[in-house]
């Protein structure tokens, strides 16, 4: 087999003991931001995307490719013990893992989604491994009629349909697509959104959006009810040990969880999101099912499906980061703005013109989720330990890591402005219940399905009929079609439900 | 109406009255698009479409959503089944605020170790915590470690402000 050989040499690249430092390195230092409060994968990547840059590339994304498991590790972590997901894709994990967590069975919690994750990554990376480059032979004959479709596939996939609030995901969406539109216009020159100030000419940093939306937003969020609840507490967890029963009750979700998990990374749009939520549903319906549910009290089951999903998911998003070039989480569109520093185009050409990179960065995935069950397993007790650390030291900190990581970058004044002016957004989005995915996608996505809607358009000599005359967009705009339709249903439905009095939920 | 009543004492304010303003902010965003469209210099060599076309279409898309969510609020009053939010505790708030705008002020002119500090100090205030001086002890350490780290181990500068010398 030819990928065999191709990931051996990946291996070969990958395991050298200053890569295997980088790894090392890479993985504490994401497990240690992911584990923050309010801070996910995305963070840790955004906030240790600077520190890449002072390596080599294979260097650099074999130290990605470490962040980024540690930050996924991370923030389920916070998910469970402080009920405070980094990202939205463990919003699941923290339904039951809090309530595990408060009824002291944080230490199993814990275990099941580290073995959960490790377990499904493997499988997940070792279908990328195989499946992407078939994908990039399809990828190369996309236009710019199918990226558009793809983009707004993705825009209508988050907004739209997966968020509970159509219309709130949509302004989400919308916000994002104009944050994305301040500074220069790449095709025409022409200077847009600016309001006069040359600093804002190169438009609006990817991770100043993330690290503004997600950290500074998540802490004036603390600040807001800090009055009547000081945050100065701390959080105890123990030593993470399954029981039998535990293990029992744990490896059914995990690999229901993986092959739920699996093709929706692989769709150009889907997101952790959805096979989260999909895993959650059915690990609650079979637990119903068998007559003793723990669901609502800290069932392990709904950390362990959901957990697997999220990070066969994640896994498999590579397939079209890499071979399309289509980040579809704010992890992997970090990562794309990564790759662009570097000078690194993904897409179909990329496995040809840096099959070397590329086989190395898969091998890096295989050897980061390794280090990270060696690491994490044993040693999550010392990682709890962080979360000892009080409330408020916590959040100062993440101020300002947050402040120096977007300050270092660039050493721009201007870009900690504009930091804390959107992590005032993202407060003002969050209290008034606005999804901030959306946001994310669109200042990603919105220069891309614009450039190519111009360039398709141009083609055409504008005539519309040419974003409809491919196989491949008309599926995509069947798909979302169809989705719009089940979720009217779906909304028509509950709205009915809801007629009648809700259960008022308590804390 | 009568005299503004104390925020701190009253109840959450009508949840109808926020979310008006949201949606004003949104077809405010809304219009500046449109505007900032309207008023662009747009350059000859722009082709079909042009640099115009995505401001006016997400700056009508975004206004239109705003006067939505408005019709939406006056409709249905407060939105079906969410859990009622905490009231905003101002002082808090505006502590991190003002440390943030300090802070903005200062790392030039003080350098980080200082600036950075007074950043980590003020947010850990904001949130509750009273003991000052251990405090203000644990944010010059947290800041040195960062400007050592960043510079020493990194590479990245920071500014040095007024310990220029003594760095």
């Amino acid at each position: 087999m030819e990928t065999f050989s191709l990931l051996l040499g990946g291996f070969a690249d990958a395991l050298t003991p200053m890569n295997l430092l980088w790894c090392l390195i890479g993985v504490v230092l994401g497990t240690a931001v992911g584990v923050l409060p309010g801070l996910g994968s995305a963070m840790a990547v955004a906030l240790l995307v600077p520190v890449t840059f002072t390596l080599d590339p294979t260097g650099a994304f074999i130290m990605f490719a470490g962040v980024y498991f540690g930050g996924q590790f991370g923030g389920s972590t916070t998910a469970i013990l402080l009920n405070t997901p980094g990202q939205s894709s463990s919003l699941v994990t923290s339904f039951e893992g809090y309530q595990m967590a408060k009824r002291g069975r944080a230490p199993q919690a814990l275990a099941t989604s580290v073995l959960g994750s490790f377990l499904s990554s493997i499988a997940a990376v070792t279908l990328v491994s195989f499946f992407a480059p078939a994908m990039v032979d399809l990828a190369v004959n996309f236009g710019p009629a199918e990226y558009f479709a793809l983009a707004v596939f993705a825009f209508l996939a988050t907004s739209a349909v997966v968020s509970g609030d159509a219309l709130r995901g949509l302004v989400s969406l919308g916000i994002g697509l104009a944050l994305a539109m301040v500074g220069i216009d790449e095709q025409s020159g022409a200077v847009r959104l600016t309001l006069g100030s040359s600093q804002l000419l190169d438009g609006v940093s990817i991770v100043v959006i993330t690290v503004g939306l997600l950290a500074i937003g998540e802490v004036l969020h603390v600040a807001s009810t800090a009055g009547s609840r000081p945050a100065t507490g701390t959080i105890a967890s123990g030593r993470p040990w399954m029981s039998r029963d535990d293990l029992s009750r744990s490896w059914r979700p995990w690999i229901r969880g993986t092959i739920l998990g699996l093709p929706f990374g692989a769709i150009p749009a889907g997101g952790s999101e959805i096979p989260t939520f999909l895993s959650y549903g059915a690990e609650k319906h079979l637990a119903a099912r068998r007559g003793r549910s723990e669901f609502g009290t800290g069932a392990i089951e709904g950390v362990a499906g959901p957990e697997a999903a999220n990070n066969a998911t994640v896994a498999t998003s590579l397939v079209p980061l890499l071979g399309l070039g289509l980040p579809t989480s704010a992890t992997a569109a970090i990562m794309l703005g990564a790759f662009q520093q570097y000078g690194i185009q993904p897409g179909p050409l990329l496995f040809t013109e840096e099959a070397d990179l590329v086989w190395a960065l898969l091998a890096s995935l295989f050897v980061g989720s390794v280090m990270l069950l060696v690491l994490n397993l044993p040693f999550a007790p010392v990682w709890a330990k962080l979360l000892r650390i009080p409330s408020n030291y916590l959040y100062a900190g993440i101020v300002v890591f947050a402040t120096l990581g977007v300050y270092a970058a660039k050493s721009s004044l201007t870009d900690v402005v504009l930091l804390y002016v959107i992590g005032a957004l993202g407060f003002v989005l969050r209290r008034h219940g606005f999804p901030i995915a959306p946001v994310l996608i669109g200042a990603i996505l919105g220069p891309l399905a614009e450039s190519e809607l111009r360039r398709a358009l141009a083609i055409s000599q504008g005539d519309i009929g040419i974003l409809f005359d491919s196989p491949v967009a008309l599926a995509l705009y069947g798909i979302i079609g169809v989705a719009i339709v089940l979720k009217l249903i779906h909304v028509a439905r509950t709205r009915a439900a809801r007629a009648r009095p809700a259960p008022q939920l308590d804390d | 109406m009568t005299a503004a009543r104390d925020e701190t004492s009253s109840a959450a304010p009508p949840r109808r009255t926020a979310d008006l303003l949201v949606a004003a902010l949104v077809t405010g965003i809304g219009a500046f698009l449109l505007h900032g469209a309207a008023t662009m210099d747009v350059p000859d060599t722009a082709g079909f479409l042009g640099p115009r076309f995505f401001p006016t279409a997400v700056g009508a898309f975004l206004a239109g959503l705003g006067v939505l969510s408005a019709i939406r609020t006056f409709w249905r009053g407060r939105t079906a089944a969410e859990p009622p939010r905490d009231r905003v505790d101002w002082k808090p708030l505006g502590v991190v605020g003002a440390t943030l705008l300090l802070h903005l002020l200062l790392l030039d002119v003080l350098g980080w170790i200082i600036a950075g500090a007074l950043l980590f100090w003020g947010v850990s205030y904001a949130l509750g915590s009273r003991r000052v001086l251990r405090d203000l002890g644990i944010s010059f350490v947290v800041a040195a470690a960062v400007q050592l780290g960043f510079s020493a181990g990194l590479g990245l500068n920071l500014p040095a402000g007024i310990l220029l010398g003594v760095v």
